[in-house]
């Protein structure tokens, strides 16, 4: 799951998944790129309640970014560093856009992930969960 | 309508047609019926979003 997080549809491949892992990692990668062109980037929000630039929102937003794993975590450090290539030039008039995109590419990893973990480890991969109640 | 709109109007085709693609690509194995779901979720959020968007319009 950890591998599948840090860089999209591995966890699927490493297990034999291929195809699965490959959409996975396309969908991820795709959307992930666009919004990175619409001048996007994963900021990193104001924590502390006190603080003036403090909005929920923008916490939560960080963490589904997060999602999307390894590629997030280089446009976080990119925007920390000042690199609008990959951190995102909020100053942009597209830059809300493609903050969204990286949310949808964010939010796609997750679910992943979580198939992975219902398909390979709980769920639907112990005995007894297969839908198939009289066997 | 300005290049603003439009690029706000592809993204939402897109990121929706993403979405679909991703739900039903976890739930399903065969590749027809992903196929097939992905297109029924698609056609769904697209009925509702022009929907919401012909209501938006007339209150306007």
């Amino acid at each position: 799951m950890l591998a599948n997080w840090l860089v999209p549809g591995l966890g699927f491949l490493l297990l034999g998944k291929r195809t699965r892992g490959l959409i996975q990692l396309g969908l991820v990668g795709v959307t992930f790129a666009l919004g990175l062109l619409l001048d996007g980037g994963v900021a990193w929000p104001a924590w502390s309640i006190r603080q003036p630039d403090f909005n929920l929102i923008n916490n939560f937003t960080f963490l589904i970014q997060l999602g999307a794993g390894l590629p997030a975590l280089v446009s976080l450090v990119a925007g920390l560093k000042g690199w609008t290539l990959l951190g995102g030039a909020p100053w942009a008039s597209y830059f809300e856009l493609g903050a969204y995109y990286l949310v949808v590419a964010g939010a796609i990893n997750y679910f992943a992930a979580c198939n992975l973990y219902d398909r390979h480890v709980g769920g639907a991969a112990r005995p007894g969960r297969s839908g198939d109640e009289s066997a | 309508m300005t290049e603003l709109g439009l690029i706000h109007l592809a993204s939402a085709i897109y990121l929706s047609a993403v979405i679909c693609l991703a739900v039903s690509v976890n739930e399903n194995d065969e590749p027809m019926r992903i196929v097939r779901e992905t297109l029924r979720r698609w056609a769904k959020f697209m009925g509702i979003a022009a929907a919401i968007g012909v209501v938006v319009f007339l209150i306007g």
